[in-house]
């Protein structure tokens, strides 16, 4: 499957992450929501009333609807925070 | 870190930092809060140190200028923090603050300059919040920051100059553009280019865009636009139709087109929230892209020593942030009595306000392409979402239209629309558009601004229980 890296760009260290539970691998700079991009994670939670599949959206900390639980912490914003080695994210509801 | 300073600057964009830089050079006491991860706001958006990202940019000077005037604050030592958000802004200059780390405490500045900057506006259609539909500006920074493409299939649509540009990006980096659909009206397109020899500049690079965008083999439609986004669980394809001379979906003209990614915008509309919140005189103005902040000539806000500079006055793009921020230093210089030679501080001031009096022109102008017409908004059919966070279809807000609730305030009551974790910044402007195209007194709801409270943006409430107080025995109000 393509994983979106464009394939000219030098990338940062290579390391690793899970996505509930699955090793996962992200380079340092990619925000979280890109590495869950290229890994096939598109659907990232149930909207509230309607439970509908949601996504990334607005890119910047606007929207709310990127939010996933990293190491630990509930709804943080996948797009806002920047990836870093060994990170553990949840997603309650994936599609992969 | 102290908790007070001389001037608290929120929002390290282009505004942001260019105030800084005026203030810093003084030797005033400037702090930078900043609620991402990296300074430089939405334009300066770029990868990490050790990776190339996806260069090269297209029409980068505002970029480059930004980077040099980073560069000059991080080697004068200039404090950013980032990962801040502000929560508040309350009376004696006092800054309620969310930190990085979780913890929530109390700032008190001189002076505060407001630079958040702007943010997407959206017209909603069924099928928007699949997965695999994101804003247009979503799918750049992934191109800036993380050297990614949004899809294998992207289909690019929207009004105004970001999707074309998004278009010519994605091209440029090996990315498969199914279509540009250019929704921007034929008036004011028309308008736009009557006012080519004032702007000769900007209209010249769209024009350039556009042409590398044909030659790449990219379709561009003015006069198709997207009907419905459909997929089970993501994206899988995207209905458009053709438009009539008025804007009308020509019937029997539907064709489905296949992609994984769409990506959608509308132009933008200035985060003035905080302001709002703080109690300045906002003003609704759709040359300017919404709300917007009213201030004087000194950028200085209805509210005493809370200036505000960049897109939170009016979207006019990053060059009027540039300038902003320096007439923003230059007024608090005078305030903290820092100011160099009257004569040469008022010519400076003279020169700046020229500048940004003609890129204030070129923004109505960019603001007009961006709106759709009011009919195309009164037809957007009863089962599309308005509000993603408390899922609020469009049929919800016209049957209660209907029954007299025809202000902003009144519709969130009644619906929830706006109610939900994003405080209604995604809906807020689109429910604006809906009152313009189908309330009976248009006029009712500009008048009062939308009242907004404190918090700004949702903060743990255990962490607010634990708040650091800089004056424990006088609490915020």
């Amino acid at each position: 499957m393509p994983d979106h890296r464009i394939e000219t760009v030098h990338r940062g260290e290579a390391l690793t992450v899970t996505v509930n539970g699955t090793p996962v691998q992200a380079f340092r700079g990619e925000s979280v929501h890109a590495v869950l991009l290229a890994a096939g994670y598109l659907s990232l939670r149930r909207s509230r009333r309607l439970k509908e599949p949601r996504g990334f959206f607005c890119g910047m900390g606007i929207c709310y609807e990127c939010l996933v639980t990293i190491d630990g912490r509930p709804d943080q914003r996948a797009c806002m925070r920047p990836v870093e080695p060994g990170m553990e994210i949840r997603i309650d509801v994936g599609d992969v | 870190m102290s908790a007070t300073c001389d001037v608290a600057i929120i929002g390290a964009g282009p505004a942001g930092l260019s105030a800084a830089d005026m203030l810093a050079g003084r030797g005033v006491d400037v702090r930078l809060l900043d609620e991402n991860d990296h300074a430089g706001g939405q334009l300066m958006r770029h990868p990490p140190a050790g990776s190339s990202g996806a260069g090269p940019y297209l029409f980068d000077g505002p970029r480059r200028r930004g980077f040099r005037l980073m560069a000059r604050l991080a080697h004068r030592g200039v404090a950013i923090l980032q990962g801040v958000q502000v929560l508040g802004i309350f009376p004696e200059n006092r800054l309620l603050v969310n930190r990085a780390d979780g913890r929530v405490l109390e700032m008190a500045a001189r002076c505060i300059v407001c630079a958040s900057g702007a943010r997407e506006r959206f017209i909603p259609f069924p099928g928007w919040t699949l997965p695999g539909v994101i804003a247009a500006g979503a799918a750049q920074i992934l191109l800036k920051t993380s050297g990614m493409l949004p899809a294998a299939t992207t289909l690019v649509g929207g009004t105004g100059p970001l999707p074309l540009l998004l278009a010519r990006q994605l091209v440029a980096h090996g990315g498969r553009v199914k279509a540009l659909l250019n929704h921007s009206p034929p008036p004011a397109v028309s308008h736009a280019l009557r006012m080519l020899p004032r702007h000769a500049g900007k209209l010249a690079e769209g024009a350039w865009l556009t042409a590398s965008l044909a030659l790449a083999g990219v379709p561009i439609h003015f006069n198709r636009r997207i009907v419905e986004a459909t997929g089970r669980g993501r994206l899988e394809a995207v209905t458009v139709a053709r438009v009539d001379r008025q804007g009308g979906v020509v019937r029997g003209s539907l064709e489905k087109i296949q992609a994984d990614g769409l990506a959608v915008g509308f132009g933008f509309t200035p985060n003035i929230e905080l302001l709002q919140q703080a109690g300045c005189e906002a003003v609704y103005r759709a040359d300017r892209g919404g709300w917007v902040v009213r201030t004087d000539r000194r950028l200085e806000t209805s509210v005493a020593d809370l200036f505000a500079a960049g897109e939170v006055t009016g979207i006019a793009g990053g060059v009027k942030s540039f300038i902003e921020g320096r007439l923003c230093g230059l007024s608090i210089l005078d305030r903290l009595g820092m100011a160099a030679k009257a004569a040469a501080s008022a010519a400076e001031r003279r020169r700046l306000l020229r500048q940004r009096d003609h890129e204030l022109t070129f923004g109505a102008l960019v603001n007009r392409l961006c709106r759709v017409p009011a009919h195309w908004v009164a037809a957007i059919p009863d089962d599309t979402l308005i509000c993603r966070c408390e899922d609020v279809r469009m049929g919800d807000l016209r049957q209660r239209l209907g029954q007299g609730f025809d202000t902003p305030g009144a519709l969130k009551k009644a619906t929830r629309c706006g109610m939900g974790i994003c405080q209604g910044r995604i809906c807020g402007g689109i429910v604006a558009d809906i009152l313009d195209a189908l309330a009976a007194d248009q006029a009712l709801y500009r008048r009062q601004s939308p009242s907004i409270r404190s918090p700004v943006k949702p903060v743990l409430l255990g962490a607010l229980a634990a708040m650091e107080r800089l004056h424990p025995e006088n609490p915020l109000q």
